[in-house]
């Protein structure tokens, strides 16, 4: 009896201590592949014995439509063509999911490959988890394709651990009815004139939600702002230089007079609901509003390119990038999935079908999105759009921003003080990088 | 002779306790492995990771001393402290609304004679409900808008303003949902806990206090508090400790905005954590958090004593 009792505290002891074990040797191999070289002999083995590689890739594509569409067509897609390839499609949705990669990463469980958001990928690279691409077989090829703006998100410490998968920037908006009323027939094509007529009348006619970089930063940068230098490595000078604070205090001069309105500090109407009730006559917003309002052209909503502001306009570029984690033990297959997600044919279905704005330059200009009336203005307008910082500390940037950007609009701060002293802070991160 | 019985017998003694120190053990065994592996491990980790800089890849931890938490003080927008103040306020305003109003509802209810156990089920619906669900349906309430029932009925019923209130957008207009939304939820744990108590004193202080002359209120004052007052005191630990525990109500209802002016501790932690990837400055977070519990339970157990 007492021998049963010691054998089963000692077993027990055993396997907590080989539990713990197991994680760290884990934890050591996926270090160890950083270089993405050390499993090229296994690759080689499986390769020459015929067995069939097996991938997971993880998404955040919506269950509505894009899911079924990217499991049902593009997945068999690729299956026909790489009959030796199988891929492991797994749908994590989108609440939390820049968490849960990290958290796998933490954990030694990440996936082999995925869609990440393009402004993550610096931050997973700087952690380690994730795999440089630039010496990947069609690498170069494949980057001289693509759009520049998205490519640079992936940039991280002198090469790219990711590749844009697809892009999205914000384009203007316009309620025609509302437009009517201020005695426009059609869309202004410069914002002084749209803002003469508006502050006639005397009403809110623009909205953002928040003072947030993906809000603010096309107002900011179409009245002339500038954050940082171009190579992102200070922002002292640049976002406390006069042109900066003539933009904040231009856009802060419309709110005071209640023509922008700010739904987090002003509590006015949603965007979407404004626009298409006519309280609003013009906002910014990405293509997926034109998939998500099926009704716009019946409730006079137009999208249009937007209005310059002393000859000058800028978008933001937002987007998903896709990447290959380092615990990835069949890269060179890993990269051939990539490669096909990326090719024309692929890209312009994924346009068609599931409304992600293609990466391509080759893509963009096909006939069958150039000729549809969304997509011809998204993609001109993705011409003009501006990245934001690239930098594995993003959110510490966009936190910054926002403080400066909130505290001025609210009064908190003049404008000089809030702008010189986010230069400063964002200044620290970026001595980091 | 006599010796070698004596040691024989302790000998005998010896063994027994050691036997049944081996059964408590095997017993005890199971329970403990999972709270090592679950609670002394993350806690030891947690206090390493708050003074490490840490590499979540490679699991490396430098040690950086008092980095993080210099960090957390001198960042610039004082988040750290505006999220203290706010678990501290949460604690003062919501912990003992909640008390009373769980008391008067279970004095109510235990003097009514029918329906009891559907008010019962009534105020005890919310504790069951999701955080996240009741969340969902407090951010409708307080919209920022005119949509927004609360907003609705100040400005077109009541006119108390001619605007609608950016409720979840402002410090104080956020920070009074989410003290809302805990008040709402704690209120039927409070009550049946109260009620429980309540129904445990003995009939016989009532008779007495009654052939006094005592008055229903002079009843509830002189006998019921008094009689319950250990589980107040359960009920004061469980909502201190809860404050500092506050976390989905802000994710849901406001997300710490505007510029951290409503966040908690453990949605900074959040923050730190998953968002900025600043692992060591969360774990200190973490780590102040526990020993902020740790304080108030002990000054809550020295001053107030309980005589069971």
């Amino acid at each position: 009896m007492k021998i049963i009792r010691n054998t089963m505290i000692i077993v027990l002891a055993l396997t907590l201590m080989f539990t713990g074990c197991t994680k760290s040797d884990d934890a050591k191999d996926s270090v160890n592949d950083i270089d993405g070289q050390t499993k090229e002999e296994d690759f080689n083995q499986e390769e020459a014995s015929g067995e069939k590689v097996k991938l997971t890739f993880w998404h955040n594509y919506g269950a509505d439509k894009e899911t079924p569409f990217f499991q049902d067509t593009i997945i068999p897609m690729f299956n026909e063509k790489y009959p030796n390839i199988e891929i492991e499609v797994v749908a994590q949705g989108n609440d939390q999911y820049a968490e849960q990669i990290v958290i796998s990463a933490g954990t030694n469980t990440t996936p082999d490959i995925a869609r990440l958001d393009l402004t993550d990928v610096s931050g997973l690279a700087k952690m380690g988890a994730l795999a440089p691409l630039d010496d990947m077989e069609g690498f170069d090829e494949l980057k001289s394709n693509l759009f520049d703006g998205p490519m640079a998100t992936n940039y991280y410490n002198g090469k790219y651990y990711g590749l844009p998968l697809d892009s999205s920037c914000k384009a203007a908006i316009f309620n025609m009815n509302k437009l009517k009323e201020l005695g426009f027939d059609d869309v202004p094509k410069t914002m002084e004139e749209f803002i003469d007529a508006s502050l006639e009348k005397g009403e809110y006619t623009m909205n953002v939600s928040s003072a947030g970089d993906w809000d603010f930063l096309p107002y900011f940068w179409s009245f002339g702002g500038v954050i940082t230098n171009e190579d992102f490595t200070k922002a002292t000078g640049y976002l406390d230089s006069e042109q900066s604070i003539n933009a904040v205090n231009k856009l802060k001069g419309l709110h005071d007079k209640g023509m922008f309105t700010i739904k987090e500090i002003d509590g006015s109407t949603d965007a979407w609901d404004g626009i298409k009730s006519g309280e609003y006559a013009m906002f910014l917003e990405g293509p997926w509003f034109f998939a998500f309002t099926e009704d716009w052209e019946d409730s006079g909503l137009k999208p249009a390119l937007i209005p310059t502001y002393d000859n000058q306009s800028s978008s933001i570029v937002g987007g998903e990038s896709i990447g290959i984690f380092n615990s990835c033990e069949h890269k060179k297959e890993a990269f051939q999935f990539v490669q096909f997600l990326l090719s024309e044919e692929v890209q312009v279905l994924m346009g068609k079908e599931m409304g992600q704005m293609p990466v391509l330059k080759s893509a963009a200009k096909n006939e069958e999105l150039t000729s549809d009336e969304v997509w011809s203005v998204y993609l001109e307008q993705l011409n003009n759009a501006n990245t934001r910082i690239p930098s594995p500390e993003k959110a510490t940037i966009e936190e910054h921003l926002k403080d400066a950007f909130d505290s001025i609009l609210t009064e908190a701060v003049t404008t000089e003080e809030g702008l010189t002293n986010a230069a400063e802070l964002i200044d620290g991160v970026l001595s980091n990088n | 002779m006599r010796t070698s019985k004596v040691r024989k017998k302790t000998h005998n003694e010896s063994n027994k306790i050691y036997n049944k120190s081996w059964q408590a053990i095997i017993f005890i065994l199971p329970g403990l492995i999972l709270a090592v592996a679950f609670i002394f491990y993350p806690m030891l980790k947690n206090i390493q990771i708050s003074f490490s800089d840490y590499d979540i890849i490679s699991g490396k931890l430098t040690f950086t001393g008092l980095d993080n938490f210099k960090a957390l003080f001198t960042e610039s927008q004082q988040r750290f402290f505006t999220a203290y103040r706010n678990n501290i306020l949460y604690a003062v305003v919501v912990t003992p609304i909640t008390l009373f109003l769980g008391l008067i509802i279970a004095v109510a209810i235990n003097s009514i004679k029918k329906f009891s156990t559907t008010f019962k089920v009534i105020y005890y619906l919310p504790v069951i409900t999701s955080w996240i669900i009741a969340g969902l349906v407090f951010k409708y309430l307080f919209n920022p808008g005119i949509q927004g029932p609360i907003n609705y009925l100040l400005v077109n019923v009541l006119h108390i303003t001619s605007t609608p209130i950016n409720w979840l957008k402002t410090e104080w207009g956020g920070n009074i949902s989410i003290w809302i939304l805990g008040i709402w939820k704690n209120i039927g744990y409070a009550m049946l806990l109260y009620l429980a108590a309540i129904q445990g004193i003995n009939k016989s202080y009532y008779e007495v206090a009654a052939i006094e002359g005592a008055t229903g209120f002079q009843k509830l004052k002189n006998v019921t508090i008094p009689l319950i007052k250990p589980t107040t005191f359960f009920l004061t630990i469980q909502l201190l400790i809860g404050s500092f525990n506050v976390f989905l109500q802000v994710l849901v209802l406001t997300g710490g905005d505007p510029r951290g002016k409503t966040s908690v501790l453990q949605y900074l932690l959040y923050t730190r954590t998953f968002k900025l990837y600043k692992f060591g400055e969360g774990a200190a977070i973490g780590l102040i958090t526990a020993i902020s519990i740790l304080i108030v339970t002990l000054i809550l157990n020295k001053k107030m004593k309980v005589d069971y």
